[in-house]
């Protein structure tokens, strides 16, 4: 069961300076957190924009396309991220990473973390 | 979470001696289980559970990094241990790269939150690169148990 469902708390697609930007909240609904293979396919697939793509939780930023950054995000069930991407193909970035996250990550929580 | 608070000290292998992804595996929780963190009985299941997440994705992140991990029932925290290698493990690293510094972990099934909390302290520590390089130059367990502490009290710059 996946108690929580995905909360869209705030959508913006706006440009600064020409700079095309787009930011979302989601929530991590896997039982054991952003652990490590979900962190990967984020990294991963950030890595795939030439767009700068940032995460933040509370009052901490890390670079998407960095395992090590991610890696720092403690990020539980239930915590909120707040995903923004600024550059070409800000808006693809977040919504390919939406529907990540919206797929759970493909992953089975009660296997192995 | 500190380093030192699951890093197992007597279980540090400071030289490994071994280029395969199993190899390592099983080399990090022989050495947990001569140190006495996990039971001897259960070494083999661990090793399997390890292997078994590395099908899932290599714990290989990239800059010669690793970090096998799983959950087991036969722990009761998290624990851990460091391996060096200077020739370098074959991990299918994200990045393609031989990997020289490894921290396996075993988490009990209902504190996900430690180990999060594991690969926070190990990633926070590993993004600085003197925390890294001095990890890599170590050549004993001592060595690096100092390092851990310095890392720990926030002596490095």
């Amino acid at each position: 069961m996946k108690p929580l469902v995905l909360a869209y708390v705030n959508v913006v697609m706006h440009v600064v300076s020409k700079t095309p930007v787009c930011q979302q909240t989601v929530t991590v609904r896997l039982e054991n957190g952003l652990h490590l293979r979900p962190q990967s396919q984020i990294a991963q697939l950030a890595q795939q924009f030439d767009c700068d793509v940032n995460i933040r939780v509370d009052n901490r930023t890390v670079n998407a396309k960095s395992m090590f950054d991610l890696m720092t995000l403690k990020a539980a069930h239930g915590a909120e991220l707040c995903l923004k991407a600024s550059g070409v193909n800000a808006a693809e970035a977040i919504r390919q990473l939406v529907e990540l996250f919206e797929s759970d990550f493909e992953i089975d929580d009660s296997s192995s973390p | 979470m500190k380093l030192t608070d699951f890093v197992v000290a007597d279980a540090i292998l400071p030289n490994l001696s071994v280029d395969t992804k199993e190899g390592a595996i099983r080399a990090m929780v022989a050495g947990l289980k001569d140190s006495g963190s996990i039971p001897a009985e259960e070494e083999e299941g661990i090793v399997a559970a390890v292997l078994k997440r590395e099908e899932l994705g290599s714990t290989g992140i990239g800059n010669g990094v690793a970090v096998p991990h799983t959950k087991h029932p036969s722990v009761d925290r998290l624990v851990a241990t460091i391996a060096l290698s200077k020739e370098g493990v074959d991990f299918a690293s994200l990045d393609g790269e031989t990997v020289h510094i490894l921290f396996l972990l075993v988490s009990p099934p209902d504190r996900p939150g430690d180990h999060l909390r594991g690969l926070e302290s190990i990633s926070r520590h590993l993004r600085n690169q003197n925390f890294c390089n001095f990890l890599t130059q170590a050549t004993t367990s001592k060595q690096i148990l100092d390092l851990l502490n310095e890392a720990d009290s926030d002596e490095l710059e």
